[in-house]
C-alpha cells in the first residue's frame, strides 16, 4: 500500500514531473496548491515551472500566484545572505570555523535544492569549546535570546545541541548556534570533530560541511532526530542532493562507509529505501547493497513503510485516522531517539505542567 | 453591471440566501473579491448569516475556479461545535489561530481572511492604507490602526467613491495601477456609532448595511460594515494612483491640510507596506513613482465631515484640472 499513497499525490507527482502542471484541471490545481502550501513548497513550483519554461502555458491565476510565491523564495533567500553578512561580521577572523549548515549552506554553495526555497533561520555549527565564545559575540553585537523562560533556556544548554534561538531585534530571522547536528542525548552520537576537520571553505570565510556529510546531516535530520511536519521538503531535498552530487561517483563510494564511521547507517538506510520509493531517485545498485544489512527487522521496516508515504502526503492519500498514527508515530519514535525514557517522561511532564500554570 | 473578472472568465452563479446558507455549510461558496477568490466554508448558522447580509451582493462561481486561499471555519469536536460551539479557523497555512467564540459571527472568518492576505499576498505591492478613487484620481491614505483611515474610506465611499479597501491597498506591479479589494469593513468601538450615522444621512434602511456588534473581541468592538453596492460591482476597475493623503485623527483639532516634502511621503508609504521588503527593489521603483506622480499632504481633523471635506478640496484644487 506504502507505493500507491504517494504515487497518487499529487504534489508529489508534479515534483516528479513538472510538465505536469501543463494539463492540470482546475480541482487537481487547488490540490496542488493547497498540499504546496502545506508542505512549505509552494516556491518550488513556481521554481519548476520556470526552469522548463511552461509559464507561458500555465492559466493566468497561476502566473499570478507564482509571482508571489517568487518574491517570496527570493526575499527568503536574500534575508538569509543578508544574516550571513552580519554574522561574518561578528564572528569571522576569529581562528576557528564557522560552519554553515542547511539552508544557508546550500545557498553558500548554490545547489540546486535552494531553488523556490524558503528558510525562516540560520543554522551554524561551531566547536563546542567556542560555543559560550560565540554567543557572546552575538549578544555583543545585539542578538537577543528568544526564548526568556528559564526551563526552556536550561534545557537547550544542558541538552541539546544548540543555544537557545538568537534573534537580532532588527531583523526576523532566527540564528540557531549548533555544537552538534544532534542532541548530545541522541542515542546515536557523532564524533563532531571528525565532521569539523573534513569542512571546507565557503563563501566569505565561511565553511561547509563536504558533500557527503551536509547529505548526511539532512538525513539524521529527517530520519533520526524527525522533523516530521515539513518532512516532503527535507525527502526532496535529499533527493535533489543524491542526484547532484552522485554525478560524481566519488560521492557513491564515499557515501555508507562515512555514514559507518559516524553511526548514521540507520538513518541512511531509511534516506535511500524512501528517496528511491517515493521520489524515484536514481541510486546505484552497489550502494543499495551496501547500506542492505543496515535495514530493521522485517517488522519495524514493514511499519514505517507504511507510516512514512502517510507523512509525506499531508492532505490526502492517507485516511484521517492512519494519518494521525503516522504523524504521531512517528513523532514519538523521534522523541524517544533523542532522549532516554526517564529523561523524556521528565522533559513532557515539565512541560506539561508549564502548560497546565500557563506557563509555556 | 459588474467588471469582468481578472483571472476567470466563466459566467458568475446567482445564488439565493437558501443557496449560499447551504453551501456554505457543505463543500463552500467560491466568493471573489478583487483580484482574489477564496473557498468559504462555515459549519455555525450565526457566521453563515452575518456572511451572507455582507457578501451577498458579490461574485460567487458556480463552477470550480482555481482558489487564492480557502477558510474553512468549524467547532473541532461535538462540544465546539454544538455545546459550547468555538470557531476554528483553517487557512491552510500551517498557523494555528486562537479560535474565538462562535457567538462573535464573522470577526473570526474576517480574522482569517486578513491574515492569508497579509501574510502571503506579494503579487502586489500592499500598503496598510485606506484606498478610493473616482473620475481618474486614486487616493491612498496610508496610516496605523486607530488612525481613522479606515472609517474615512468607507466614509469617502458612501459619499460617491469607489471603495478600494479600508486596510488593504494593492497596487500592480507591472502596470502601477491600484486593484481593488473591497472586503468587509471593519469598524471599531467609536466608529461604529459615527458610521452608522454617516450612512443613515444618505441612505435609507441603513441598518441593512452593517452586521451585530461583537463586544469583547481582541480589538475591543467590532462591526462590519458592506461596502456600497458600487463599489462591489466595480471591485475590477482599476485606476491609477495620484494622490497620497496621511491622515490623521485629533477630536481636539481644527481641520488642516498641511504640507510634507516627497521624501517624507516616500518613507511614510514605505512604512506602511506590509511586503515592501519581501518586494524589494521592484517595490522601490513602485513607490519612487507614485511618489513622483502623486500629490501629498497630510490632514489634521477632528470629524469625518471635515475629513471628506478636506479630501475634496485637496482633489479639486490639486487633481482636477490635470484630468480635463
Amino acid at each position: 500500500m506504502s507505493k500507491v499513497v504517494t504515487d497518487h499525490n499529487i504534489l508529489i507527482r508534479v515534483l516528479k514531473e513538472p510538465v505536469l502542471m501543463e494539463k492540470l484541471t482546475v480541482n487537481q490545481w487547488n490540490d496542488l496548491l493547497r498540499e504546496a502550501k502545506i508542505s512549505n513548497l509552494a516556491g518550488r513550483l513556481s521554481a519548476d515551472a520556470g526552469a522548463i519554461g511552461i509559464k507561458d502555458k500555465l492559466p493566468a491565476k497561476i502566473n499570478n500566484l507564482f509571482k508571489s510565491f517568487d518574491y517570496n523564495s527570493q526575499s527568503s533567500e536574500r534575508m538569509i545572505r543578508w544574516e550571513m553578512n552580519r554574522v561574518r561580521r561578528a564572528l569571522i577572523g576569529e581562528s576557528y570555523k564557522v560552519v554553515l549548515l542547511k539552508g544557508a549552506a546550500y545557498i553558500a554553495k548554490d545547489l540546486n535544492c535552494t531553488r523556490g526555497r524558503v528558510s525562516v533561520d540560520l543554522d551554524i555549527l561551531v566547536e563546542k569549546k567556542r560555543i559560550d565564545f560565540a554567543e557572546d559575540k552575538f549578544l555583543a553585537h545585539g542578538w537577543q535570546h528568544h526564548v526568556e523562560n528559564d526551563y526552556d533556556q536550561k534545557f537547550y544548554r544542558e541538552y541539546s545541541h544548540e543555544l537557545p534561538p538568537l534573534i537580532h531585534p532588527d531583523r526576523q530571522i532566527s540564528i540557531d548556534v549548533h555544537h552538534s547536528i544532534l542532541p548530545v542525548t541522541s542515542r546515536v552520537y557523532p564524533d563532531m570533530s571528525k565532521l569539523m576537520e573534513a569542512a571546507v571553505p565557503s563563501v566569505d570565510g565561511f565553511y561547509t560541511l563536504s558533500n557527503v556529510d551536509i547529505i548526511l546531516h539532512s538525513v539524521v535530520h529527517l530520519w533520526q532526530d524527525g522533523e516530521v511536519r515539513s518532512s516532503l521538503r527535507n525527502l526532496l531535498e535529499q533527493h535533489d542532493m543524491f542526484e547532484e552530487f552522485g554525478k560524481d561517483q566519488k560521492f557513491w563510494d564515499a557515501l555508507v562507509p562515512r555514514a559507518e564511521e559516524l553511526g548514521f547507517t540507520r538513518a541512511l538506510f531509511y534516506a535511500l529505501r524512501y528517496c528511491k520509493m517515493i521520489m524515484g531517485t536514481k541510486i546505484p545498485g552497489s550502494v543499495m547493497e551496501q547500506i542492505a544489512p543496515y535495514s530493521p527487522n522485517g517488522f519495524a521496516r514493514s511499519l514505517m513503510d507504511w507510516m512514512v508515504p502517510g507523512v509525506m502526503s499531508p492532505t490526502m492519500g492517507a485516511s484521517g485516522l492512519s494519518r494521525w498514527l503516522s504523524m504521531n508515530g512517528l513523532y514519538i519514535r523521534s522523541h524517544w531517539l533523542r532522549m532516554p525514557p526517564f529523561m523524556l517522561a521528565r522533559h513532557l511532564s515539565t512541560k506539561f505542567i508549564m502548560r497546565l500554570k500557563g506557563e509555556a | 453591471m459588474k467588471a469582468i473578472s481578472t483571472f476567470h472568465q466563466i459566467d458568475l452563479a446567482a445564488f439565493s440566501d437558501q443557496e449560499l446558507d447551504r453551501k456554505l455549510s457543505g463543500e463552500g461558496v467560491q466568493l471573489e473579491i478583487g483580484p482574489f477568490t477564496v473557498n468559504v466554508q462555515l459549519a455555525f448558522k450565526n457566521i453563515r448569516d452575518d456572511f451572507i447580509r455582507i457578501y451577498r451582493e458579490y461574485s460567487f462561481y458556480d463552477e470550480p475556479v482555481i482558489h487564492d486561499n480557502y477558510v474553512h471555519i468549524y467547532g473541532r469536536n461535538f462540544y465546539r461545535q454544538h455545546i459550547k460551539p468555538q470557531a476554528f479557523v483553517d487557512v491552510g497555512m500551517n498557523e494555528d489561530f486562537i479560535p474565538l467564540p462562535a457567538s462573535m459571527g464573522m470577526v473570526s472568518l474576517e480574522m482569517g481572511l486578513n491574515w492569508q492576505v497579509a501574510s502571503a499576498c506579494k503579487q502586489y505591492l500592499m500598503f496598510h492604507a485606506g484606498v478610493v478613487a473616482k473620475d481618474g484620481v486614486g487616493i491612498i491614505m496610508p496610516a496605523a490602526s486607530g488612525s481613522g483611515k479606515s472609517t474615512l474610506a468607507a466614509g469617502l465611499s458612501y459619499r460617491g467613491w469607489q471603495l478600494h479597501s479600508d486596510e488593504f491597498g494593492l497596487l500592480d506591479l507591472d502596470t502601477e495601477e491600484l486593484v481593488p479589494y473591497p472586503r468587509a469593513v471593519s469598524l471599531k468601538n467609536e466608529s461604529i456609532s459615527v458610521m452608522k450615522k454617516w450612512v443613515s444621512e444618505s441612505h435609507d434602511n441603513h441598518l441593512d448595511y452593517f452586521t451585530d456588534e461583537y463586544e469583547g473581541t481582541p480589538k475591543g468592538t467590532i462591526c462590519y460594515m458592506r461596502p456600497t453596492i458600487e463599489s462591489i460591482e466595480a471591485m475590477h476597475v482599476r485606476t491609477t494612483p495620484n494622490v497620497v493623503i496621511l491622515p490623521i485623527f485629533d477630536p481636539t483639532s481644527k481641520p488642516e491640510i498641511r504640507p510634507v516634502t516627497k521624501t517624507m511621503a516616500f518613507f511614510r508609504t514605505v512604512m506602511s507596506s506590509a511586503n515592501y521588503g519581501d518586494i524589494g527593489a521592484d517595490a522601490f521603483r513602485a513607490i519612487s513613482n507614485l511618489i513622483d506622480r502623486s500629490h501629498v499632504c497630510e490632514i489634521v481633523y477632528p470629524t469625518l465631515k471635515d475629513a471628506v471635506n478636506l479630501v475634496e478640496q485637496i482633489v479639486s484644487e490639486n487633481v482636477g484640472d490635470k484630468n480635463e
